[in-house]
């Protein structure tokens, strides 16, 4: 962690600039010119000179000696404060959030009551009863303080009880104070470290306010030399710049170290170490893609997505992550894009209405629809389809609704924006959608918020609002998988009796199989195998597709072991030029890794394969694992 | 299919099970209001055997297991491990039940602390609950290492560096290192891809097998738990609706509520799916969704069940053993009469 | 909305109570007798001792408590020691520097933090650096040597404005602003950036949940999907006024002193610098008023933004 924090350019001026102040005020009597009250009435008041470099204050002390001995004053004011801060602050917080029940509420109150009362306040007070004890002042400053970090440590804390590998260190039978010491706070550390930092800057601001004040300490602070310009900003305002700078600097780096100390502490366990990278994007296999698949287009088609490639920035190289996806959509199927995580099935859809996260953009592709053809790279002509002519189903239904509106008042405003309806015909028109997915109480439902609905019920919701601009196409992104398979059939029912056109991305063969008429099998990017369901689960053409249903336990032998496909998936920045499913391929040729590997139509049904050998797939052998 | 049905197992080893779970309940409370979470639900497991326990979300089946792993305190009836009583123990003797029985859970990112090395995870019980020295530590994660097939670099690395598949092998790795004697797997394949879950299955079987583990298998996915277990539990609104050999539970369901569960599982089979279906929307459904835990004097699933007759409105039913070797809570499928007698009706006895 | 009221008096009420015991305690240690300090150095300590009876200085401390807590209640915060005044109608005069100084502040500090967070939120680009940059010197600049930097260049090197002291609104409206408009732009300035950046965080957080992509997904307007995820970020953004306005209440105190306002900052700093303890006990009861108050506007916020709070 160490090693990452000196990479940090501005952390490291800063801890620079603090070390050197430190150490400047420690030496201080032997380095400082002159002593803290040293005199020197013939040049009072004057701005820079050779004998004194940063000018004189009142009864011409030395300002460069002054603000020497002063720093004196404040790094101990802070290490005290912090001190006080860290060990109250760190502890209770850790405390009330593991434990929770009586301890947390108890800890809670006492907070609230520290918080109703102004810190300074306090401090001033205890200044009133220890007059001049700047230490007695720092350390209720720590005190009072120390309840705000106590709550931050308590969430924090509590986020990371509910983590499983607390229940797992619990379940070992490790002792509290174990669990409390190498798994929470660690992971807490981050936050007390800004926390730290942010209150460390907060207390050299109110060690030099009490300076400015004159309530603090008798000794020379850096706080009574701005008291001191504050006294002769008519005659020599000069005198505000050394301390100023002094005291910014000082907590500015501060700040910075706080800063670097957090990404330190947090780089340090969650930077993936990529392994050093083959080739990345690879043009070739896109090209290929979509010549061959022109060749397996569907007749008449109402949708047609021509050679999709999609890339994300990952560790700061733009990678592609879809590699010339295409396939086309009958009017009124239900097509399945089916694949595993990685496969790019979701951010193929999601390129479809322009709606990719983060650093996703289109590279290439283009998609007919209608009679017009979009470019998918251009977000904004997509954008004009979305809800009015091709809507998408999320996943998980609770956070697909805005929690804070009722579902009648989000239903109204997709029904107002797609169609010309107005006053109680939105309404009639939310009943009637509600009923259409078949709401037992649509009347109840239009006047929740999402955060009374059930996760089937919300689904409902989201697919109701996906209707609600009458589109013709619906784009569901693996619509159940959040859901119980009792509510998942019951959606899969309302999906098909939609009569639209639907592109139903899933990873779970079942739900395809029930749903799906045609599917589209992508693997690690790449569309591999399309054709009929009864085709593609009946006699696969592609050693994915075969050795993945093998796989799955539903046609396993009990006391047998699954035939398991070995090795996972290859990361996007890993993907060879050749076939990228060869690693793990049981049929797997020499030179299916020299080449990328286009698509062939299937002979003897309409359908196409990634495969040089599509003919030795089904008397392809088992692997185990 | 039907020819699994032949190789079903045989009736259940006189042996006296490992873990016996009696009469459990279990109440939640939640923002005031008190919630049922598991509902006098009793199962055992005999030793070196599997039980799959499958239920919808809050149906109760993590609770169950949260209280075998001491992480939530039973509100009455009892859990006995090994003959003696399980619940409400000291933290120190819990500690020491630690080498005994240990847990694989769902997420495998989530389970391992990622500020902590993979080697300081491993090996931390063995250290911190056992006081085995580091060197025999050092020995102990290197051959475990090699049951689950990685090798002993991956010990110096953070849970980042991994995929999920490897992280649960090695989340497997770190319950069984301590040799324990019951493990509870609460949905440990669920989260991770369909071609890495076959392997981390297979891993799991052949462990199973090999150490003569007694494993309580939690998931809502009927064919993982039907290919893993010996027998099967469905769980429903936090009472055990229906319990008996796996083939016998998800071949020839006898509960209204496992029949809809296995019917509304998709399968990867044209051919069957369309059955599936087609059984499915022949029952019909009265989906009137009602609050299940809070029909404590009728049947749980009397609101969704296609079969309902009055007393299923105003008396919970009791399992019943059938001559199938099924025990079925249910007044239309498995009444009373139907009851074969067993040593163990103190299974109707739950008053 | 009752609810909310109902729950917010149930905790204020005690927490003001304690806050009142601790101060009460904590003033009790305070060097000095209070009755010597009335009457002088030279009274005759048979007079001290009648008037340490009569201000019920000599009674055990809970009994003490007990009786201003009495006289709270009636309205009667007792009197400064050191000019015999009443506590409460010194705190009344006072009390409306502070807040005029503390809400125009707000207001101020509230409109350009929000709208420079959101424009920084949704245009990025310089809109971000200037945050960036202002966040730096609201971190790193006291208030007091920024409101000192500012006198010397706008009273005394450019004199636009008056170097110190408060006119009253009633005396000259104009005189009243331009007296208060150097303390505004120090508060604008070093609370400005804090309110901007975690708007801009709150905003783009919202910009990346699942609603605010489904709500793209059916076709509305950038227009709409931004108002909801305005309301959604809401909540955090009124959390940072609320803690803003108390951090202003703190602030107050080096700030009237810089300003030479008179208001409760500066009283504050005149009694504990003379041991004033009714008045200090005064400040205190006063000040942690308005901090619950503070809370409970906060509260009704929360409840008015999310339907989960106001069930």
């Amino acid at each position: 962690m160490i090693k990452r924090f000196f990479h940090k350019p501005l952390a490291v001026i800063s801890l620079v600039w603090v070390v050197t102040l430190l150490v400047l005020s420690i030496a201080a009597p032997l380095i400082a010119p002159y002593g803290p009250d040293q005199q020197d009435i013939m040049h009072a008041l004057e701005g820079p000179s050779a004998a004194h470099p940063l000018g004189t204050g009142v009864l011409g002390l030395d300002v460069l000696s002054r603000l020497l001995y002063g720093g004196r004053v404040t790094f101990l004011s802070t290490a005290i404060s912090l001190v006080a801060y860290l060990s109250v602050g760190t502890p209770f917080g850790l405390l009330a959030g593991y434990r929770g029940g009586l301890t947390d509420k108890v800890i809670l109150r006492v907070s609230d009551i520290a918080y109703a009362i102004p810190g300074t306040v306090i401090v001033l007070v205890v200044l009133a009863v220890r007059p001049g004890d700047e230490d007695a002042a720092m350390i209720a400053c720590g005190l009072v303080s120390a309840p705000s970090l106590a709550r931050v440590v308590r969430s924090a804390t509590i986020s990371v009880r509910e983590e499983l590998f607390i229940r797992t260190a619990v379940v070992s039978g490790l002792s509290d104070v174990h669990i409390l010491r190498k798994h929470v706070l660690p992971t807490v550390m981050g936050t007390v470290i800004v926390h730290a930092a942010l209150f460390a800057t907060a207390a050299i601001g109110l060690e030099t306010g009490l300076g400015f004040l004159g309530v603090g300490t008798r000794q020379v602070t850096w706080g009574q030399l701005v008291a001191e310009a504050s006294k002769n900003l008519g005659n020599q305002p000069w005198l505000l710049l050394p301390s100023g700078f002094i005291i910014v600097t000082f907590i500015l780096a501060f700040g910075l170290i706080g800063d670097g100390l957090r990404d330190a502490t947090a780089e340090g366990y969650s930077v993936r170490q990529l392994p050093v990278g083959r080739s990345t994007v690879k043009d070739g296999s896109a090209a290929v893609a979509a010549t061959a698949d022109a060749d397996f287009a569907v007749a008449e088609p109402l949708l047609v997505v021509d050679g999709l490639s999609v890339a994300f920035d990952i560790a700061g190289r733009p990678t592609t992550v879809v590699a010339g996806v295409s396939f086309s959509l009958r009017p009124g199927e239900i097509v399945g894009v089916v694949g595993e995580s990685g496969s790019g099935k979701s951010v193929t859809i999601a390129a479809m209405l322009g709606l990719l996260k983060g650093t996703g953009r289109v590279t290439s592709g283009t998609m007919r629809y209608g009679d017009r053809d979009y470019e998918l790279s251009d977000v904004k002509s997509l954008a004009a389809l979305r809800g009015g002519r091709v809507a998408l189903i999320g996943q998980d239904p609770m956070s697909a609704l805005d929690p804070v509106f009722t579902v009648r008042y989000q239903l109204a405003e997709v029904i107002r924006t797609h169609t010309d309806l107005k006053g109680a015909a939105v309404d009639a028109r939310i009943i009637e959608l509600l009923q259409a997915v078949r709401l037992p109480d649509p009347e109840l439902v239009a006047r929740s918020y999402p955060y009374q609905l059930s996760g089937g019920m919300a689904q409902r919701v989201s697919i109701a609002a996906a209707l609600a601009g009458e589109p013709e196409v619906i784009l569901a992104d693996e619509p159940t998988t959040a859901l119980d398979v009792t509510v998942q059939a019951e959606i899969l029912d309302v999906l098909r009796a939609l009569g639209k056109t639907v592109v139903l991305v899933t990873h779970d063969w079942g739900v395809l199989v029930d749903l799906a008429e045609r599917a589209v099998v992508l693997y690690a990017g790449q569309v591999v195998e399309q054709g009929s369901i009864a085709d593609i689960v009946g006699d696969p053409k592609h050693p994915y597709t075969m050795a993945l249903l093998r796989s799955n336990p539903y046609f396993a032998a009990p006391g047998r072991p699954l035939p398991a496909i070995s090795g996972a998936v290859l990361p996007p920045q890993d993907w060879p030029a050749g076939c990228h499913f060869a690693d793990r391929c049981p049929l797997a040729h020499p030179e299916c890794a020299t080449a990328p590997v286009p698509l062939v139509v299937t002979t003897g049904r309409a359908g196409v394969t990634r495969c040089l050998f599509p003919e030795d797939v089904s008397g392809m052998e088992g692997v185990s694992a | 299919m039907s020819d699994l049905i032949a190789t079903a197992t045989p009736a259940a080893p006189a042996a006296p099970p490992l873990i016996e779970v009696e009469n459990l309940s279990v109440v939640y409370r939640s923002k005031g209001r008190q919630v049922l979470a598991v509902d006098k639900a009793s199962l055992a497991i005999a030793r070196g055997r599997t039980l799959g326990l499958v239920g919808e979300s809050g149906s109760g089946k993590s609770t169950i297991a949260s209280v075998i792993l001491g992480l939530v305190p039973a509100t009455s009836g009892s859990v006995t491990f090994d003959g003696a009583p399980l619940v409400r123990k000291t933290r120190a003797q819990r500690a020491a039940l630690a080498r005994r029985i240990q847990a694989v859970f769902q997420d495998p990112f989530g389970s391992m602390n990622p500020t902590r090395k993979i080697g300081e995870t491993l090996g931390e019980m063995l250290r911190y609950n056992l006081q085995v020295s580091a060197a025999e530590v050092a020995v102990r994660l290197e051959s475990i290492l090699a049951e689950v097939g990685m090798g002993t670099e991956v010990l110096d690395r953070f849970p980042s560096q991994f995929s999920g598949g490897q992280l649960q092998r090695l989340a497997i790795a770190r319950a069984l290192v301590v040799e324990p004697e019951l493990i509870v797997c609460d949905e440990a394949v669920s989260s991770l891809d369909l071609s890495v879950q076959a392997q981390v299955i297979n891993l799991l079987a052949r462990l199973t097998k090999a150490r003569g583990l007694t494993n309580l298998f939690i998931s809502h996915d009927l064919s993982v738990v039907t290919y893993l277990s010996d027998e099967i539990a469905v769980l429903f609104a936090g009472q055990v609706v229906e319990r008996g050999p796996a083939a016998q539970v998800a071949y020839h369901p006898t509960h209204p509520y496992t029949q809809a569960l296995v019917l509304a599982a998709p399968v990867p089979d044209v051919q069957a799916q369309a059955e599936r279906r087609a059984s499915r929307l022949d029952r019909g459904h009265a989906d009137q969704a009602g609050d299940a835990h809070a029909l404590r004097q009728s049947c749980p699933f009397a609101s969704r069940c296609p079969f309902i007759i009055d007393i299923c409105r105003s008396e919970r039913p009791h399992l019943v053993a059938l001559p199938s070797g099924a025990r079925v809570a249910c007044h239309v499928n498995a009444p009373m009469a139907m009851g074969v007698m067993t040593e163990a009706s103190e299974e109707t006895g739950d008053e | 909305m009752l609810k909310v009221m109902g729950r917010w008096l149930a905790t204020a009420i005690p927490i003001v109570l304690v806050a009142s015991v601790l101060t009460f305690i904590l003033t009790s240690f305070v060097p000095g007798d209070p009755a010597r300090t009335i009457l002088g150095i030279n009274a005759p300590e048979a007079q001290v001792e009648a008037l340490r009876e009569q201000l019920g200085l000599d009674l055990p401390l809970p009994l003490q408590y007990w009786n201003w807590l009495t006289g709270v209640l009636h309205g009667d915060l007792g009197r400064s020691i050191v000019t015999w005044g009443k506590v409460s109608t010194e705190l009344g005069s006072r009390l409306s520097v502070t807040l005029s100084l503390m809400s125009i502040g707000l207001v101020v500090v509230a409109t350009f933090g929000v709208s420079l967070g959101l424009l920084s939120a949704i245009k990025g680009g310089v809109f971000g650096k200037v945050v960036d940059v202002l966040s730096l010197v609201g971190l790193a600049v006291p208030g007091f040597w920024l409101g000192l930097v500012l006198v010397a260049a706008f009273a005394v090197a450019i004199p636009i404005f008056p170097a110190t002291g408060y006119i009253r609104f009633s005396d000259s409206p104009s005189g009243w602003a331009m007296s208060l408009a150097l303390p505004i732009i120090t508060l604008a300035l070093t609370g400005t950036a804090g309110l901007a950046k975690q708007t801009r965080t709150s905003v783009m957080d919202e910009l990346g949940k699942d609603y605010v992509r489904m709500l793209r997904a059916r076709g509305l307007s950038e227009r709409r999907v931004f108002l909801h995820v305005i309301r959604n970020a809401g909540a955090p953004i009124i959390t940072v006024i609320g803690l803003l306005f108390i951090g202003l209440v703190s602030g107050a105190v080096l700030l009237e002193t810089v300003f030479v306002l008179p208001g409760l900052g500066s009283l504050t700093v005149s009694a504990i610098k003379s041991h004033d303890i009714p008045l200090i006990l005064g400040v205190t009861l006063v000040l942690s008023i308005v901090v619950v108050t503070v809370n409970l506007v906060v509260e009704i916020c929360y409840a008015l933004l999310n339907p989960r709070v106001r069930a």
